[in-house]
């Protein structure tokens, strides 16, 4: 469909407006016109009896000028007009009706006839030279011609009669017909302007919706009414355009809400992290502050070694020896990643160190899959679990315990154990030792394995968990469940 | 707003068609009243067979009105229409330019009112060359008793006038005789004064007072009355001739307050004159039928239009309408 233009618009309607006005005073003017013509009626019948009386007294003057002369000029002018004077009188009525006029007009052809005989005998009196007869025809003639004057008279005093009266009764609607001529007139321009006002108002509603609009998404309103969609103009176009912009910019703004919201989520992350970070450096701190020195200790167990080996102890060697791996290991940073079968040597050191020191009263037990050996893992999460087996677990057992640790693949996870026999832990000391409730105790059992769960959750990006069991009686079992992420951990 | 603007647009929508309606009206209408003022339509008229010609004086007086009527409904009867022609009271010589005019038109009848004097004979004559047929018509026989003439015999009116006034007043009965005002010749030998005169003889002392012949015009009747009463005042009856006449003198006898005193017959019965009967103003009047004269007219028309010779002179006769009632 042909878009209808606002300009379109505006022309047809002031068009169509001018129209009506035009056609209004058009229409009074040509009724004005019409009564003015109307007018002309009037003497119509009038202009009859002037047509009649002006050729008889032409008719009377050439016959008097024959009768006088005897002038062939003078006879044709008499035949000339006694012929228009008969056709006048043939325009009367000459029939027997019931009205005055027409009676009057009855009379009044009688008597031209009349008059047209006594000319017409006068005449052939004057070709016969018979003097008396022509005279005396003249003079008959010259009677009824002002028979005919006086009713010439007459019927023009009734024709001015009637006219006065018609022309009353058409005076009397002259200013009725004026008035309704302003009437006309006046409405017409009325409409015109209600019809403007109506179409500026429907041109203009739109427009004006539009800038409520335009507001409304100023304050962040992004519902506000538009213009009914569908209509064929530009404002139609202008009210598309901007529901199309308005709900571009809704969208621009949830994007930039989701963008914000993510950006809140991870600077969370972030603070958790550091957060994080930060305790892990309180717990690395705490750690040093809880060993003395320990590379002037490595150094001094590296000379120790020495001397061992120098004076023939090798046993005491051997003591220093992996007594000084098992430092050198430990003192590396704890954040690091390491794989599952380095903590497993390191294990194995500390076991072969508890040994020396325990003698057989613990057992150690040992396994590992060859597939879980690859892992990654946070350094130093098994001894600390070993430690607390055995100083935790096992420490008022005087008849021993035995302390399992393993490294197996469960799925897409890398799982390392380390159970101990010992006298395991009601539900409210393992809330306890994780942290999750106050309370008394050994707090450095609880500060390692909330260290090595932090540095699990940590490493791991929480993916990675650390899981407690343990019952009073029952032993302990610590697992720490790793995802496989090759070596990228 | 826009609902109020497409009411209001609706509204002098209204007003301009109701505007343009109305004044196509009023302009058609002034276009017909127009032409019907000026043209007639000729159709609509009732033709007739007989076209003929009433010729009277232009006076107010009853017994004309009368004939009138009588002639437009003897017309209806004898399928003629009338053409009333009147000339004024004061100038005979009109009358005669009405009857010229007639004949010279060639109409088929003429009926003329003909009071003594005029030249009734020579018009006679002059439409029986034309072919027209002529009825006089009138109150009194004219001079030479044309044939045709139909009147209403005003002898037998003053007759029964002065019986009327000395049935009353006897002997001394002091008239005042107020005579027409289209009447012509000697006041003393009008046939009305002259059987008014005859009737009283029988009363010896009864006597006229006063004779005059009221000028024309309205108030003619009042004016003689008045003038008469004032210079007789012994006078205690007036006799009227017409009901003009008669009511003018009425009139003054009620503003003289003497109604009683002065006995008034008149003429004719109008409206106004019955109310003066029932009154006591005026006693009797004696009324001339002249719708009878008018009617009577035309049948004489018609019948020598039929080929009929003209009758003789006819005399309608009259009745007396008082206070008891119409007698004969």
């Amino acid at each position: 469909m042909r878009r209808a233009g606002v300009r379109g618009k505006i022309i047809l309607n002031s068009a169509l407006v001018l129209l009506i006005v035009a056609s209004a005073v058009l229409y009074a003017g040509l009724a004005s016109v019409e009564l003015a013509r109307s007018v002309e009626i009037l003497f119509r019948n009038n202009r009859l009896m002037e047509d009649i009386r002006d050729s008889l007294g032409r008719t009377e003057a050439s016959l008097t000028v024959y009768l006088s002369t005897k002038s062939s000029d003078a006879l044709k002018e008499y035949i000339k007009y006694s012929t228009r004077l008969a056709e006048d009188g043939r325009r009367l009525n000459r029939e027997i009706r019931a009205d005055e006029v027409l009676l009057l007009e009855r009379d009044l052809a009688g008597l031209l006839d009349s008059f047209l005989a006594e000319t017409e005998a006068s005449v052939a009196a004057k070709r016969g030279r018979d003097v008396a007869a022509y005279t005396e025809h003249f003079e008959g003639a010259e009677r009824t011609l002002d028979l005919v004057m006086f009713l010439i008279d007459r019927i023009e005093g009734i024709f001015i009669s009637d006219s006065l009266a018609a022309f009353s009764g058409f005076n009397s609607r002259v200013t009725a017909v004026l008035a309704f001529n302003a009437v006309l007139v006046v409405s017409a321009t009325l409409m015109g302007m209600a019809i403007l006002v109506n179409f500026s108002y429907r041109l203009t509603e739109p427009l004006a919706e539009l800038a409520r609009a335009a507001e409304a998404l100023g304050r962040g309103d992004y519902d506000h009414d538009l213009p009914p969609p569908g209509r064929p103009d530009e404002i139609g176009v202008m009210a598309a355009s901007f529901a199309s912009m308005r709900e571009s910019v809704r969208r621009a703004f949830e994007e930039q809400k989701a963008k914000a919201e993510l950006e809140r989520s991870l600077m969370e992350e972030r603070v958790r992290l550091l957060d994080m970070d930060h305790k892990l450096k309180d717990a690395e701190l705490l750690a040093l502050q809880t060993q003395i020195n320990p590379h002037f200790l490595f150094n001094t167990l590296a000379a120790g070694q020495q001397l061992a080996l120098s004076e023939g102890a090798d046993r005491t060697g051997d003591f220093m020896e992996n007594l000084a791996a098992f430092i050198r290991y430990a003192l590396k940073p704890p954040s690091r990643s390491v794989r599952v079968s380095d903590e497993i040597e390191c294990v194995r050191l500390y076991i072969w160190l508890l040994r020396l020191r325990f003698g057989e009263r613990y057992r150690f037990e040992v396994e590992a899959d060859e597939g879980a050996l690859g892992v990654r893992t946070p350094a130093l999460v098994l001894q600390p679990l070993v430690e607390n087996a055995v100083g935790h677990g096992l420490r008022d057992r005087e008849e021993g315990g035995t302390v399992r640790v393993s490294a197996r693949l469960e799925g897409e996870e890398a799982v390392l154990m380390v159970q101990d026999s010992g006298s395991g832990m009601s539900a409210e000391e393992t809330a306890r030792i994780l942290g999750e409730s106050g309370g008394d105790g050994d707090p450095r059992a609880g500060i390692g394995l909330r260290n090595v769960i932090r540095r699990v959750t940590l490493a791991t990006e929480g993916r990675g968990r650390v899981e407690v069991e343990s019952s009073a009686g029952a032993g302990t079992t610590v697992r720490i469940r790793l995802p496989i992420l090759g070596d990228g951990l | 707003m826009k609902r109020a603007a497409w009411i209001l647009a609706a509204l002098f929508g209204a007003a301009f068609l109701g505007a343009i309606l109305m004044n196509a009206r009023l302009v058609e209408q002034s276009r017909r009243a127009f032409a019907g003022g000026v043209f007639r339509e000729t159709s609509r008229i009732p033709k007739a067979r007989f076209h003929l010609v009433l010729v009277i004086p232009d006076d107010d007086d009853s017994f004309f009105s009368g004939l009138a009527e009588g002639v437009r409904a003897g017309a209806g009867e004898a399928d003629a229409v009338v053409q009333v022609f009147k000339y004024s009271a004061s100038s005979a010589a009109e009358s005669e330019r009405f009857f010229e005019i007639a004949l010279g038109a060639g109409v088929d009848g003429i009926i003329l009112y003909s009071p003594r004097g005029e030249p009734v004979l020579r018009r006679a004559e002059a439409a029986a060359r034309m072919g027209v047929v002529f009825v006089p018509v009138g109150t009194d026989v004219p001079e030479g008793g044309p044939p045709g003439f139909i009147g209403s015999a005003s002898l037998l009116q003053g007759f029964e006038g002065g019986r009327r006034i000395c049935a009353v007043l006897g002997s001394s009965a002091r008239i005042g005789v107020i005579l027409p005002a289209n009447g012509t010749g000697p006041v003393e030998e009008e046939p009305l004064f002259m059987g008014l005169s005859a009737s009283i003889q029988s009363f010896q002392g009864a006597r006229v007072s006063a004779l005059t012949r009221a000028r024309p015009g309205t108030l003619a009747g009042e004016e003689a009355a008045s003038a008469m009463l004032g210079a007789d005042p012994s006078i205690n009856a007036i006799f009227c001739a017409n009901s003009r006449d008669t009511m003018g003198a009425a009139q003054v006898v009620v503003d003289l307050n003497r109604v009683g005193d002065i006995l008034v017959v008149g003429a004719d019965e109008t409206p106004e004159i019955l109310r003066y009967i029932e009154k006591g103003v005026v006693t009797a009047s004696i009324v001339r039928d002249s719708r009878w004269i008018g009617r009577e007219a035309v049948r004489a028309f018609a019948r020598i239009k039929e080929g009929a010779a003209p009758a003789g002179p006819v005399e309608a006769g009259f009745y007396v309408r008082t206070a008891e009632g119409r007698f004969p």
